[in-house]
């Protein structure tokens, strides 16, 4: 027969009781988190995002010179070692009107899309959980809305308006806000047909506590990842309404009105239509990266 | 040739996560014979569908490996072990012949295995079509003889999926898998998705069919009641390992293992009245996790000093009845002989 | 008084593009303090909606639920309010019936925040550890999110929730469905504990007659949206009256070679309950079927020893 073991079962009995005490926590935030940091480009899109954030915060540390610094001297020079990016029609470092810019396009656009979802998020919730006729005229208020071309609409309200920051906030957040809210109303639809929210009617949760608790936190995926895409596209609206002369005027170091000021120079200077393009350019594909790792991670086949 | 149409010896299949290792299948042996039954029953996660998947070599790449061990159809090992893409490759290639003529299989949800924008008819009209060289005619009129077999008029021939029920769905599933005559069928909880009265037509199709075409069939099941409905001889699965394999008439009259007999107690049964089932504490190990001796000792309530640190081999208890505990370990049996008490479950 | 709950001619119909569906159509019954109604049926039979519909989850078309003694379909929202937390539902997929988004006590402490239960935070915590301990969950998982657990935990976890505010009824919806056995009976036994202890009462909704079996005092059989058969456990299984009732209980596999019972293999599936017609329901799939059975619908009729079925040739059937 076979001979006993004891010492070295007692060890294994041992081991199997310390795990038994270690349980594993983690959220579904932080699982998400987890899958997030294991994707390369999206880390890549969000360290171009967290620098991009800091420059603008430390502009004024970073920039040699201020935005409107105009010496009729040095006016068209190419990139060179004192002016970097080079210098524009009036003689400013583009260096530094790129660095400030940060200040303007990434705020705007954050902002545009944050009334965007709030806006269209209420109208949107209220329309998902209550459903039949709510819903519908809701939904066709959207749908009239949304059959405007959302620049069309922009350069309407800015034309009624006027120009300035505060109209074009205006005019892109209105514009977008029925694309916005038909993602949250679906993202709730989605969720709604779960069977714990009927588990919290069960409970007795009140409507209120229905949505805030249970609908939006889990609908929360798809919309953070909308969130992004929508930045990005906020910020290529505020520069084309600006590079058509209908947003942000010069001398604000706006990356689109720069680009719209230069358009002149595309054979004399190029270098000054290079390189707000190319800032464009970064932050967008940061963002749509971000947002693409966002959504991947996001996934709501949580195990 | 042996008359045994399917052998599968000494499986064993990881999968390679992110997060570690799961062991999922470890050291599985079982044959079939023609129009014989198998019934592999488990709890969910201990590695049955893991077993058909790499039956039908349809492991999730890239986690899922097979590590080592042989599948044998008809005496040809059909299971890469390598870990060359080009052998790899090769291998698919083979088996994607073999899938739907040779092996076939049927999955739970009846739903998601038809394509629900062609009619049914045409898609085992496909099937036929795909693994033999008969002409579109040949391979309509013989689709319709597979509806008119499992029951379905060959009339609805056109219509849809969505225009049958959970049941007749799974007998269209059936006449698919079963329509290039396949010498091993198998069924992954083919019927759990059903109703009882409709289980019990889709079990008696099944019998009926597979002794009509003779064909080898392995039932992975959780249900206790259809093993002894339909099996001939069954394995308990538990954490990746045949935990006790032998005849249904071994298994149901006499089973064994502690786990085995677990799962017969707390079944709530029609034709006695118990006051409170019997039940075991604890869970089953994780596959990621395994420990090093009997993978069943922490829940076990037979466990005894017999038990020692190293996993149990499979100890036959009578002629073709195997058993993974220490209990039934002969009297000469010397644990420093290593594997040379065992005996495979094949034999 | 000893029913805790009376249920009257209740009705569900749910319009659909080809007319009206009869998820529930006049269904009446009574269950005692303390005991459990299990109500049994294949799917699409209308069993879910029935238990909905008793926690005014669904409202009913109509009908009376009483429960210790008051209409609850005819209260309003206030005084409904009030009386929800003594009744309350146990859900069959513990997966998708809890917020993948809170951790387990968070789980177990909405019921008591909800009701403001507990003024300050230590005692609902302490409550909460409690419902843990009464569950057979351990303290460690306090933190953990459900689909960190497995099934068996998860639905611990729902027992916890529903037994929070201390009910008086519990509507069980197919809660061991998706559990293996051996968690199965573990759910099983902790219910049968629960009522021991506190007095519960279950309405136990499940397809799974040898369950149903195990641990009800009666049992409702219903067939497309009506009670076919109707009476107390044992005398179901001693003396199974209708058809489709005898159909069912043959039709399942038993785990053992001995004893094996003579299958009676049913044609046909469940007929739609949309516009159904004035004939018994289960006529089309019925073995003994006549002329008759296609003409009038069968009520319910009492057979003796509190056993009702409905079936015009019962009798001839039966031999009684």
């Amino acid at each position: 027969m076979a001979k006993l073991y004891t010492p070295a079962m007692a060890a294994i009995d041992k081991k199997k009781a310390r795990l038994k005490g270690k349980v594993q926590k983690s959220s579904p935030g932080r699982e998400a988190w987890k899958r997030l940091r294991r994707n390369k480009l999206a880390i890549a899109g969000l360290v171009i995002l967290i620098i991009l954030v800091l420059i603008a915060v430390f502009a004024p540390f970073i920039a040699p010179e201020g935005i409107d610094n105009q010496v009729l001297t040095r006016r068209l020079q190419p990139p060179s070692s004192e002016h970097i990016m080079g210098t524009d029609e009036f003689g400013r470092d583009i260096f530094s009107r790129i660095i400030y810019g940060t200040q303007i396009s990434f705020p705007v656009g954050l902002i545009c899309t944050v009334i965007a979802f709030a806006l269209g998020g209420v109208l949107a919730s209220i329309a998902a959980f209550k459903g039949g006729r709510v819903d519908n005229v809701i939904m066709r208020f959207m749908d009239i809305f949304q059959s405007i071309p959302p620049l069309l609409f922009a350069i309407a309200i800015a034309a009624s308006l006027g120009n300035g920051i505060v109209n074009l906030v205006l005019a892109i957040s209105l514009s977008t806000m029925p694309a916005r809210s038909r993602v949250i109303r679906a993202a709730i639809l989605t969720v709604k047909s779960n069977d714990y929210i009927e588990s919290a009617r069960a409970i007795g949760a009140s409507s209120t506590r229905q949505l805030l608790k249970y609908m939006l936190p889990n609908a929360m995926g798809p919309i953070l990842t909308a969130f992004t895409f929508s930045v990005a596209t906020a910020i290529l609206t505020v520069s084309s309404m600006s590079y058509i002369g209908l947003g942000i005027t010069p001398p604000t170091p706006e990356w689109g009105s720069m680009l719209s000021s230069s358009k002149a120079l595309l054979r004399t200077a190029p270098y000054t239509l290079y390189f707000p393009g190319l800032m464009i350019m970064i932050t967008v594909l940061a963002l749509n990266l971000f947002g693409d790792g966002l959504r991947d991670a996001l996934d709501p086949r949580l195990k | 040739m042996s008359d045994k149409v399917l052998e599968v010896k000494n499986l064993i299949v990881h999968y390679e996560t992110d997060d570690g290792v799961a062991e999922a299948v470890n050291d599985i042996s079982f044959s079939i014979g023609a129009g014989e039954t198998v019934g592999l029953v488990g709890e969910t996660g201990a590695g049955k569908t893991t077993i058909a998947l790499t039956i039908m070599g349809l492991l999730p790449r890239p986690a899922g490996h097979v590590i080592s061990g042989e599948i044998l159809l008809d005496g040809k090992n059909i299971v890469e072990t390598s870990r060359s893409r080009f052998r790899q490759r090769q291998n698919d290639r083979m088996m994607r012949k073999l899938r739907g003529n040779d092996i076939s299989m049927i999955f739970q949800d009846p739903m998601s295995a038809l394509n629900p924008v062609l009619p049914v008819g045409e898609q085992i009209a496909e099937v036929i079509s795909l693994h033999n060289k008969v002409s579109k005619a040949e391979a309509v009129k013989r689709a319709m003889e597979m509806m008119e077999l499992v029951g379905i008029s060959a009339e609805r021939y056109k219509n849809y999926p969505h225009e049958f029920s959970g049941g007749m769905k799974q007998r269209i599933v059936i006449a698919i898998a079963l329509a290039c005559n396949p010498r091993v069928l198998i069924a992954d909880e083919p019927t759990t998705a059903l109703d009882v009265t409709i289980q019990a037509q889709v079990l008696q199709l099944m019998n009926g069919l597979k002794q009509k075409f003779n064909t080898a069939l392995l039932m992975i099941t959780h249900d206790l009641g259809v093993v002894a409905d339909i099996c001939d001889k069954c394995g308990v699965v538990y954490a990746g390992q045949m935990v006790e394999y032998g005849t249904i008439e071994h298994i149901f009259n006499n089973p064994s293992h502690p786990y085995t007999k677990a799962l017969f107690n707390a079944l709530p049964s029609l034709d006695k009245d118990v006051e409170r089932l019997e039940s075991i504490p604890g869970l089953m190990s994780d596959p990621m996790a395994l420990p090093p001796d009997c993978s069943f000792r922490e829940r076990c309530n037979a466990k005894c000093d017999k038990c020692i640190p190293k996993d149990p081999p499979l100890f036959e208890l009578e002629p073709g009845h195997f058993v993974r505990c220490y209990h039934f370990a002969p009297s000469d049996w010397e644990v420093t002989s290593g594997t040379a008490g065992e005996k495979e479950a094949s034999k | 008084m000893s029913e805790i709950l009376k249920v009257r001619n209740l009705k569900k119909y749910y319009p659909v593009s080809s007319g009206t569906l009869h998820a529930v159509d006049d269904v009446s019954f009574d269950l005692n303090y303390g005991e459990t109604l299990g109500i049994v049926g294949e799917s699409g039979c209308g069993k879910s909606t029935l238990g909905k519909t008793v926690l005014r989850l669904i409202n009913p078309t109509s009908g009376e639920i009483n429960f210790e003694g008051k209409d609850i379909t005819v209260i309003d929202n206030r005084e409904f309010t009030a009386l929800r937390p003594q009744m309350q539902m146990i859900f069959q997929d513990p997966m998708s019936s809890l917020n993948p988004r809170m951790s387990v006590s968070q789980q177990i402490a909405e019921p008591l925040r909800i009701y403001k239960v507990f003024k300050n935070s230590a005692d609902l915590e302490k409550r909460v550890l409690e419902l843990m301990d009464t569950v057979g969950l351990a303290r460690r998982y306090v933190e953990t999110y459900p689909h960190e657990l497995d099934g068996g935990r998860r639905q611990r976890i729902g027992v916890a929730r529903a037994l929070a505010l201390n009910p008086k009824l519990i509507v069980c919806d197919e809660p061991v469905s998706a559990l293996d056995v051996l968690i199965q009976a573990q759910i099983l036994n902790l219910l049968q504990d629960l009522q021991k202890e506190r007095g519960l009462s279950y309405m136990f909704i499940t397809h799974n007659l040898s369950v149903v079996k195990h641990i009800s005092n009666k049992i409702c059989v219903m067939y497309l949206g009506q009670v076919i058969e109707q009476c107390e456990t044992k005398e179901l299984f001693n003396k199974t009256l209708h058809p489709y009732t005898q159909a069912l209980l043959s039709a399942i596999p038993v785990p053992s070679l001995k004893n094996r019972r003579e299958r009676i293999i049913l044609k046909g599936e469940l007929t739609s309950p949309i516009n159904p017609k004035d004939n018994c329901r289960f006529a089309p799939r019925c073995l003994y079927a006549r002329e008759e059975c296609f003409s009038s619908c069968p009520k319910l009729q009492d057979i003796g020893g509190n056993h009702q079925v409905a079936c015009h040739f019962v009798k001839e059937i039966n031999k009684l």
